[in-house]
């Protein structure tokens, strides 16, 4: 599991740290969990930006994060979660600017 | 199965495909608006394959609209469509309703009634009177009072001990448990007398007083040994005093010589019975009173063995009243045969002897045996009679009590 990188805020990100404040929920970063190869779950995304069998691309508050594989489909989608499914063989973060 | 799909068959989805362009902006406006979508396929680029609540589909149209796609329904899945395919078919659900409501009526009538613990009162008697308490087949459960049907039996059969009704689903079972009676009579006051006629031959008295002699000739209900007390006998007083019977209960041992005469007879003619092959089978379903008959050719055999083996459905010690029958009958062939004379002449004497030994009383000791046999003819049948005359010497003894006045073995 890992969340988008921050670098802005040195005080926020101290304070953050200092009090062990959810830094997705503060700093409002994408949460990525990837189960083996098989299930991904993105919490607090911004929608779909591609959806192909073989790609997925997910827009976040940093960018976009982009899923690479096969037989891939949506298992769920709701406002802020989406649920990834089929062989995934690539993640990759694609920061904006 | 997961928690949201228990969840989604319970308040019903639909499988939707959608057709278009910007299929991904669709998506992102259907989310946006709140809306849970699962199971997301794209088999094309221009098509995708989606399942949502069915509360949610009103909500994406105005989305597809907007989108410029087109959306179909599948497949609609769960158990508020399922429940309205149902309710389509009247007859069906009327039907069913009917079902349900015969069976829960039936179950609050009695069907069964059993009865348990039963040795000496007939059980037709007990179901007698708790018929007449309202405790019958076919009669409602709301009407069986138990207590008071309990209480009846009671008043109504005094051999009774205690009654216990209960009522579980169709069946009314009633336990009973039976009063054990002592003989009045078996310590009543009273005399030995002749159970028998004969000739004395021993004489031994416990208690009481001999009134006959070994040797002496006795007849049937002569008294033996008396248990009457003289007036001036302390045993006399004591009772007196004590409000009793002055009487007392006479006891002794007697034997005498006894005679008895038994019949027999052998007819020198029997039939011998040989199956020809052939045979019927029909059946017979009885219910209550009526009979009713059905399969076999009813062929009329001259000569016939008969066999009927009763079937009958029962649970436990219930049963319905329904019996069904199966009646073969194999044809058989009568041939006369002729018996040898001196076998014949034996099974009448066999049959004589029974007679005479059944009549004795036990413990009997036989002395002789007489035996007479001679010829007869009766109604075109050669028959060999038989006449045994049996000597015994047996205990004689029986008992008259003094209130009864019936004799009875000690």
């Amino acid at each position: 599991m890992f969340m988008g990188d921050t670098q802005e805020g040195g005080l926020l990100h101290k304070f953050i740290s200092l009090f062990e404040l959810p830094r997705d929920v503060i700093l409002d970063l994408p949460k990525a969990t990837l189960l083996g190869d098989v299930q991904m779950v993105v919490e607090n995304h911004k929608g779909l930006l591609e959806y192909t069998p073989a790609r997925l691309r997910i827009r976040t508050s940093q960018g976009e994060v982009c899923v690479v594989g096969a037989h891939l489909r949506i298992g769920s989608l709701f406002r802020e979660e989406l649920v990834v499914e089929g062989r995934i063989d690539s993640v990759q973060f694609n920061r904006r600017g | 199965m997961g928690a949201r799909s228990v969840w989604s068959t319970l308040t019903g989805y639909v499988i939707i495909k959608v057709k278009g362009p910007h299929l991904e902006a669709f998506l992102n406006q259907a989310t946006d608006r709140g809306l849970f979508l699962w199971d997301v396929r794209r088999p094309r680029v221009d098509l995708l394959v989606a399942k949502t609540a069915a509360t949610g589909l009103r909500a994406l149209r105005p989305i597809a609209r907007k989108q410029s796609v087109r959306i179909t329904i599948l497949k609609k899945q769960g158990w508020p469509f399922q429940l309205r395919r149902i309710w389509a078919r009247k007859a069906l659900v009327a039907g069913a309703i009917l079902c349900l409501a015969a069976i829960y009526t039936s179950s609050t009538f009695v069907w069964f009634v059993a009865v348990d613990g039963i040795e000496r009162v007939p059980v037709a008697e007990i179901k007698r009177v708790a018929g007449a308490m309202g405790l019958d087949v076919g009669a409602p459960k709301s009407a069986v009072q138990g207590d008071e049907i309990e209480r009846q039996l009671l008043l109504d059969l005094p051999d009774l001990a205690w009654v216990s009704v209960e009522v579980k689903g169709t069946l009314a079972r009633i336990r009973v448990a039976e009063k054990v009676v002592l003989d009045p009579d078996s310590h009543a006051p009273g005399d030995v007398v002749a159970a028998r006629p004969g000739v004395v031959t021993e004489m031994s008295t416990f208690l009481g007083k001999a009134l006959v002699q070994p040797g002496q000739t006795v007849v049937s209900g002569q008294v033996l040994i008396s248990g009457v007390l003289s007036t001036d006998d302390p045993e006399y007083q004591k009772k007196v005093r004590l409000k009793q019977v002055p009487y007392l209960r006479a006891d002794g041992l007697v034997r005498a010589r006894v005679w008895y005469e038994g019949y027999g007879e052998a007819p020198l003619e029997t039939y011998v019975e040989e199956p020809t092959g052939r045979e019927e089978v029909s059946y017979m379903l009885r219910a209550g009173p009526w009979e009713w008959s059905f399969g076999g050719k009813r062929n009329k055999f001259a000569y016939d063995q008969t066999t009927r083996t009763p079937w009958r459905l029962s649970w436990h010690d219930v049963s319905l009243p329904l019996e069904l029958i199966k009646v073969r009958k194999v044809e058989v062939d009568r041939k006369s045969r002729t018996l040898d004379p001196s076998d014949a002449k034996e099974r009448a004497i066999q049959a004589a002897k029974a007679q005479a030994k059944g009549k004795l009383l036990g413990g009997g000791i036989i002395l002789s045996e007489s035996v007479e046999t001679w010829e007869e003819s009766r109604e075109g049948i050669h028959l060999i009679r038989s006449k045994v005359l049996i000597e015994a010497d047996e205990d004689i003894r029986g008992f008259r009590a003094l209130r009864s006045g019936e004799v009875g073995r000690p």
